[in-house]
């Protein structure tokens, strides 16, 4: 009786060995991907699944992508899941600027991370609110990568711009000597109206304004009220205007404003270098932005520049008044941030051509929007498939115990 | 025989047993290093500081082994214990132990067990020495040298190369020869990439292989000037002076080609100090002594300090300026300290002149220098009383601050008048003229008010707010106010510290004008522009404006040129880190905190290690810092 | 809008104020012939203090050495680097007098040497014409200070842009009058100060 008990332990024991060998050789109906392309090798020669699942994690890019579509194409039912995944969408464009420079947009869900990078790695990160971020790249790369979750988008630079001169209208003084001394030190070609006197004026370049030879106007003051209706004319073809406060008396300039300006806040005297921001002791007209104008830049509460659209044009108000007094007495490279300030208020409005380039690495701007163009909405394995062979833990353990028991069985019969 | 006196001879020779193993050993260590050494060297060359260690260890292994020896062999000082060895040499059933230690005679002969075991602890390390010293003087020339004398010309030291055709311009040392100001001193580097020495030093770049051709096809090019080598047995030589400003310099082999960066470091001038005088001053009249006092320190070495005072008298637009040098001192060191006097009587100095004393300070670099330094000026006036009549200059030279000055001491002085003759005034007296005293202080104070309010003011419409001068005149008044409250109880001895107080800030307040107020207050002329406007008579056409230029943008334009580097180090690593060399040597000048990363990113290329994580560092310094904000806006080109 | 303000700077060593009368002829010649917004009174300001960088245009003179403090140079160095505009005139008219001596000393080491200003330069054209260049004072025409007649300004500039304009011409006596004086004369000898403020302002 003993003997035929040992000799059914044995059959258990063969039997479920036999059984895991034959499942394990098997395909299971469906996959976890770790990472990389390994099980979707196998997937696409060895076996021929009919159904899979897969995990997505932050090794997934657009290749990926596109293998797991044409295993859908042929035929192996695809199922996936992101956890942690957060849609994410990058795009990115050069800046209207002569020195250069890449502004990327990134839509993330508020609080996630966005890690920005390039070619040569990582680049800048910031937390996402109101919907993302932007970066401006002064290196003008033109491929960016932005990973935030799991997910990572990637945009190319598909446009370079031609930038047209400026024109810099106002009287003779400070704000318009350091204005055009800061856009033509960065790269700008300036035409200027200085008012100065009866007896002539400071020119400089052309007095024509055009959209196909300008990206933009500067109005700094109301001397060039003379030229209200040709700078309007321009603005409603497309062109840029900027304007402060002061030049709101002219009523032209006023009907293209973002908005009125408030009363003058004071400078504070002397200039502060200790403010965190650098323009927080200029003079501010603070503004109030019309219901199409949206507000670029803020002092706290109050709104310092605003912006619209006007026509096919765009119309800014810069707020503050002296901006020159932040050049001289400013903290650090003033004279460089004040350059990139006032080009960065410029490339805001310029109109400027686009002509398309080659497009350097494939992208996927929208790596989630992809996923589910592609594959379907993602989806939670199914209860089945999605535990990895369940009983296989019972068999293993069957085994086991049956081995045991007939070992113990024969050693306490005093056969080894 | 005594056999303690038997011991005591056995000990004898114990004793230089142990030392002469100590010696073997100790030997036996600092060869068996050296030759480790020479061997790892042999195998892949260790660089210069590694060689020059590895002597080092082994000197202090050899120390230390010996010690070690010495210690283990220090039982046989105790002739208890070397009874106890003889006996264990020839045991005697302790006879010989026991005659020792109870000092009795022993008849026996201890030598004869002794000798061959002494003589057996030494045969091993003798012969581990012997045999290590053999082998040290039968290895191939140069090798152990690497070791024993380590110098940066070993890297030409080893088997010529076989290929005639074979660049010669690698390896190379560079010995820099440090110019006579900062002592001449000669260092060299192997295979440098870059070479930094001190401004006027020479450069001699030396390699080998001058046997495999003529050395006249080896040549250095620095900004166009060539210079070529000379050849020097084995090896050949070009000498060069450092360049002015950091250069590349391109040395050329028939067709090869190697780039090396010379950086000049600059000797920099003396910094001086002026101690005493320690503030301008005005004098009424010329009289006294000044105490000078100058201190003066180089990264390098002084040649001479002295004073300068310049002596300036005149009138009006005439006027004459007469020099002198005083207190010359002729340094061999780093730093300097002169002291001196002058008196004012008689350097008939008269009413108007002014004296400017400063400190001036000269370095020792005859060759690119010297470089020359000076303190800050002391101006020394002397009172000019025709000023008073002077047109453009307003009456009272008396500054209201000195006035201020003076009224204030003199207050005090009546306070502690008033404070010592207390006991003998009547209570109703003494506190009538506390009183008065309070009254005379307030009418102090409203006058300081007044002057604050006159240096705050710059017009009837501008206020410039509060200076340096009126916040120590402010905190004068209030310290005159609490003096005015105490006077006001009769209590003198609570006020004279408030008194004192304000005195320190009134003399406080003087200090702080005497730069700019002395000669008194200038005039406000203020113009009727409503008057004036455009009233203007003659004709004026202003010429149109010439635009500028756009400010170079250095790092935009190495950052171009070290992706075309980067571009082609995978297929050419010595072409990138020439490249990358001539970019460092711009950004030197242009972009300097990119320099250092620069260098690591060169440095990975020539030895062949990775290079991506340098060259990335490299451009990142280069790159401008991004912005980012959060959000996004509906303005899609904001800013 | 902040106004010109003709500021001029106090440094330790000398004479600074040895001009009290240029800023207000300046000023009223500027009122005369331009249509820009002034400050009707000029402004004293220590170079070695952050006011400095308030006003971009600076005029110095003096007849006494010159030694600036560490503080001074610092701040005169930012001053120009940032745009600034420096107007510096020998009050003594003599090139051998300790004033430019020691001036041109500092001036060269701050800013490296000074170099002529050619007399076709648009300084001489930024308003008035001045077609022989530099306008001779009284003061060289009747033999004062070095007896001689200066054909040349000298000048720090970038890329032909001056930064820092010096004079031997000895303007601060030849602009020392009251203003109303001007009325009376046949020649404006302020017209040139207007050429330098108008240069500065808009160059």
């Amino acid at each position: 009786m003993r003997s035929r008990v040992e000799g059914l332990l044995r059959v258990v024991a063969f039997g479920a060995l036999g059984a895991l060998l034959i499942a394990g050789e098997r395909p299971s109906g469906s996959g976890q991907q770790a990472s990389g392309s390994g099980q979707l090798r196998e997937w696409s020669t060895a076996s021929a699944p009919e159904r899979v699942h897969v995990t997505l994690d932050s090794g997934s890019n657009a290749v990926t992508t596109a293998w797991l579509g044409a295993l859908t194409d042929a035929g192996t039912e695809v199922g996936w899941r992101a956890p942690g995944a957060a849609p994410v969408a990058v795009v990115a464009d050069p800046v209207a600027d002569p020195a250069g420079a890449t502004r990327v947009l990134v839509a993330s869900p508020d609080g996630a991370w966005i890690h920005l990078g390039d070619a040569w790695g990582a680049l800048d990160s910031l937390r996402a609110s109101g919907g993302g971020g932007r970066f401006i790249i002064a290196s003008a790369p033109r491929f960016v990568v932005a990973r935030s979750g799991a997910l990572t988008a990637a945009s190319a630079v598909r446009d370079s711009l031609s930038l047209g001169r400026i024109m810099i209208v106002g009287h003779a003084g400070w704000e318009s000597k350091f204005v055009a001394a800061a856009l033509e030190e960065r790269g700008w070609r300036a035409d200027l109206r200085m008012a100065l006197s009866p007896r002539g004026d400071v020119l400089q370049g052309s007095s024509a304004l055009d959209t196909a030879t300008h990206a933009a106007v500067i109005v700094l003051d109301s001397s060039a009220a003379p030229r209200a209706p040709s700078i309007a004319r321009f603005v409603a073809q497309g062109g840029g205007l900027i304007m402060t406060p002061a030049a709101m008396a002219v009523p032209a300039f006023a009907a293209l404003s973002p908005g009125p300006a408030a009363a003058l806040l004071p400078a504070v005297e002397p200039f502060d270098t200790a403010f965190a921001g650098p323009r927080q002791s200029l003079a501010l007209s603070p503004l109030r932005p019309r219901a199409d104008a949206v507000a670029l830049e803020g002092r706290g509460a109050r709104v310092a520049v605003a912006a619209r659209r006007a026509g096919q044009g765009r119309v800014a108000v810069v707020g503050y008044e002296d901006t020159w007094r932040w050049r001289l007495a400013g903290a650090g490279d003033a004279p460089e941030a004040h350059r990139a300030w006032w080009s960065g208020i410029v490339a805001s409005v310029a109109h400027a051509a686009a002509s398309a380039v080659p497009v350097l690495a494939p992208a996927n701007e929208a790596p989630m929007a992809t996923l589910v163009g592609r594959l379907g909405r993602a989806s939670d394995p199914e209860p089945g498939a999605a535990r990895p062979r369940s009983w296989e833990p019972v068999l293993c353990a069957l085994l086991l115990v049956a081995l045991l028991a007939e070992w113990t069985s024969r050693r306490l019969r005093g056969r080894a | 025989m005594n056999a303690r006196m038997a011991a005591a001879s056995i000990r004898a020779r114990l004793i230089m047993t142990v030392l002469a193993r100590a010696l073997a050993w100790g030997a036996a260590a600092l060869l068996g290093l050296v030759l480790l050494a020479a061997a790892l060297d042999a195998l892949r060359p260790l660089p210069e500081p590694s060689r020059a260690a590895a002597l080092w260890v082994a000197v202090l292994a050899a120390i230390g082994v010996a010690a070690a020896v010495l210690w283990r062999g220090r039982h046989s000082l105790d002739l208890l214990r070397v009874a106890l060895f003889v006996e264990e040499c020839s045991p005697a059933d302790f006879v010989f132990v026991t005659a020792v230690s109870t000092g009795g005679d022993y008849g026996g002969d201890v030598r004869r067990g002794v000798r061959p075991a002494l003589l057996r602890a030494l045969v091993v390390p003798v012969a581990v020495a012997l045999v290590l010293g053999g082998i040290a003087v039968m290895l191939p020339d140069g090798v152990l040298a690497r070791v024993l004398s380590p110098s940066a010309l070993d890297v030409l030291r080893g088997p010529a190369a076989m290929d005639p055709a074979a660049s010669r311009l690698a390896p190379i040392v560079v010995r820099v020869i440090g110019p006579a100001y900062a002592g001449g001193s000669v260092r060299e580097e192997a295979n440098p990439s870059s070479v930094r020495a001190l401004a006027g030093s020479r450069i001699e770049i030396i390699g080998g292989g001058a046997a495999h051709g003529a050395v006249d096809s080896i040549h250095a090019t620095v900004h166009d000037r060539v210079t070529v080598a000379e050849a020097d047995g084995e090896r050949w030589t070009i000498r060069l002076p450092l360049p002015a400003a950091a250069a590349a310099v391109r040395l050329t082999d028939r067709r090869h080609e190697r780039l090396l960066a010379l950086e000049p470091v600059p000797d920099l001038a003396p910094v001086v100090t002026l101690q005493s005088p320690a503030r301008d001053t005005t004098y009424a009249t010329p009289r006294g002594s000044l105490t000078l006092a100058a201190s003066a320190e180089d990264d390098i070495g002084l040649a001479s300090l002295a004073f300068e005072i310049l002596h300036t008298s005149g009138f009006g637009e005439r006027f004459e300026t007469g020099r002198r040098e005083l207190g010359l001192v002729q340094g061999r060191g780093r730093a300097a300290q002169i002291r001196g006097s002058i008196q004012l009587d008689t350097m008939r100095l008269g009413p108007g002149d002014v004296l400017h004393i400063r400190a001036i300070a000269a370095d020792r670099n005859a060759l690119t220098g010297p470089g020359r330094a000076a303190s800050d000026t002391r101006t020394i006036r002397i009172h000019d009383p025709r000023q008073r009549d002077t047109v453009s200059l307003q009456l009272g030279i008396e500054i209201p601050i000195d006035t201020s000055v003076l009224s204030q001491r003199e207050l005090i002085i009546r306070a502690e008048t008033l404070l010592a003759r207390q006991r003998r005034l009547r209570p109703d007296t003494f506190r009538a003229r506390a009183i008065e005293l309070g009254v005379r202080q307030r009418q102090l104070r409203e006058h300081v008010e007044e002057v604050i309010e006159e240096i705050e003011t710059e017009s009837e419409d501008v206020r410039i707010g509060s200076t340096v001068v009126s916040r120590f005149l402010a905190q004068a008044v209030s310290a005159m106010i609490d003096a005015e409250n105490e006077l006001g109880v009769a209590s003198v001895a609570g006020a004279r510290p408030h008194m004192y107080r304000a005195l320190r800030l009134l003399q406080q307040a003087r200090d702080a004008t005497a730069r700019y107020y002395l000669r008194g207050t200038l005039p406000k002329v203020v113009v009727d522009l409503d008057r004036a406007r455009l009233r203007g008579r003659d004709s004026a056409r202003a010429e149109a404006r010439q635009p500028r230029d756009a400010a170079a943008d250095h790092r935009r334009a190495l950052l171009a040129r070290l992706d075309r580097a980067a571009a082609i180090a995978g297929v050419n690593r010595a072409a990138a880190a020439d490249s990358l060399t001539v970019i460092r040597i711009e950004a030197l000048a242009q972009v300097p905190d990119a320099a250092d990363a620069l260098a690591r990113a060169i440095a990975a290329l020539r030895v062949g290690d990775p290079a991506l994580e340098p060259l990335r560092a490299a451009r990142r310094r280069l790159e401008r810092r991004s912005e980012s904000s959060a959000g996004i806006l509906p303005w899609l080109a904001a800013p | 809008m902040k106004p010109f303000a003709f500021c001029t700077g106090m440094y330790a060593s000398g004479d600074w104020e040895s001009a009290p009368q240029v800023p207000a002829n300046i000023i009223d010649s500027l009122a005369r012939y331009t249509t820009l917004p002034l400050a009707p009174a000029g402004v004293n300001v220590p170079l070695d203090s952050d006011a400095l960088f308030e006003h971009p245009f600076v005029f110095l003179t003096g007849h006494l050495p010159v030694f600036f403090t560490a503080n001074e140079r610092r701040n005169l160095a930012r001053f120009v680097e940032r745009g600034g505009f420096l107007f510096v005139d020998d009050h003594n008219h003599d090139i051998d007098g300790v004033f430019h001596r020691t001036m041109t000393d500092e001036l060269a080491r701050l800013f490296g040497p000074l170099r002529l200003v050619p007399n076709d330069h648009a300084l001489y054209r930024a308003f008035f014409q001045f077609r022989d260049g530099p306008p001779a004072t009284s003061h060289e025409m009747n033999g004062w200070g070095d007896n001689l007649v200066h054909q040349h300004l000298t000048a720090v500039m970038r890329d032909g842009r001056i930064d820092v304009l010096y004079s031997n011409k000895d303007y601060s006596s030849e602009w020392s009058m009251h203003p109303d004086t001007k009325r009376m004369m046949q020649v404006d000898p302020t017209r040139f100060g207007v050429n330098v403020v108008v240069y500065a302002l808009t160059r």
